[in-house]
């Protein structure tokens, strides 16, 4: 059975793939110890909209806690975080 | 008495270091700071907490200091272009989670408004990120002191390309970089975001 890691995990290498996609790269090997930002396809912008993204799709608030940058962007570290973050009520995001 | 540098980083007093320099780091990166985080408060209390990472642009272990008689009287941070990237790469994932679901649209908007503000740095280029004068000592030629440093520094390292971004409006500090033979490159701006700043870039031979 997937679970909710399993789904944040897909969610994240698909926009992965989407960015890589866009401009034309290959895309890096998707396991755990992948750093996104490092790898070179999320610039500022697209980390803040990755991180949205994910808070909209899974209706939970993001917090990755006292992890420095180096390791919340370690795809497993984020989404261990994200699976750990307070869930949102989706009445609440409507507001 | 005589003026020493000395790698801010490298003191076994850092702590004491890092809340004098902080502000001063926090100024010089002003008034893009301030719009990005917000607010000066909340600036100012992420900053402080950056100076202590090491992989932020803006840590302490990148930042050379001027002090008389242990007095500090300016300082600077500089490194290489693609260091540059990678610090600014993090320091946006940082600044990302440094507010709450909320906080985030806001920063997400702030980002979009000022993506273009500041032209990239090459691989080949050594970049002033940021440089001050305490204010008690300015007039005095430290900002010049400061500048050769910095040059210094880049040549050692085998560089000839030398990069800056500046407050448009800054014009004593447009001056001392002139006179340094830098040149301006390009004048970007934010106009809804009310910043403008300057690319500016020399070459010089090396050591």
């Amino acid at each position: 059975m997937e679970t909710r890691a399993d789904q944040i995990r897909a969610f994240i290498q698909e926009r992965i793939r989407q960015k890589a996609a866009t401009s034309r790269q290959t895309p890096p090997a998707l396991d755990d110890s992948l750093n996104l930002v490092e790898a070179g396809l999320f610039d500022s912008l697209a980390f803040v909209q990755l991180i949205s993204g994910i808070e909209k799709e899974f209706n939970l608030e993001l917090d990755t806690g006292d992890l420095d940058p180096e390791e919340f962007t370690v795809l497993g570290n984020l989404v261990r975080a994200a699976v750990e973050s307070p869930a949102v009520a989706p009445e609440a995001e409507k507001k | 008495m005589t003026v020493e540098l000395y790698a801010a980083g490298s003191l076994p007093c850092s702590d004491q270091i890092i809340q004098k320099i902080s502000p001063s780091v926090h100024e010089a990166g002003n008034p893009y700071f301030d719009f990005i985080f917000g607010s000066h408060e909340s600036a100012a209390a992420a900053l402080a907490r950056w100076v202590r990472r090491a992989s932020s642009e803006i840590s302490i272990e990148r930042a050379f200091c001027l002090s008389l008689g242990g007095q500090p009287l300016g300082g600077f941070i500089a490194m290489p272009g693609a260091e540059l990237a990678a610090c600014r790469r993090l320091d946006a994932a940082a600044l990302t989670m440094s507010g709450n679901r909320e906080r985030r649209e806001l920063i997400s908007k702030r980002l979009e408004l000022t993506s273009d503000l500041f032209p990239a740095v090459g691989e080949d280029e050594f970049y002033l990120s940021k440089m001050w004068v305490d204010p008690d000592h300015q007039g005095a030629g430290y900002a010049s002191a400061l500048m050769e440093h910095y040059l210094c520094a880049g040549r050692r390292r085998g560089f000839t390309q030398f990069r800056l971004d500046v407050c448009a409006d800054n014009d004593r500090a447009i001056r001392v970089y002139r006179r340094f033979g830098f040149q301006e490159l390009r004048e970007s701006s934010a106009p809804e975001a009310g910043l403008r700043y300057l690319a500016m870039a020399a070459q010089q031979p090396t050591e």
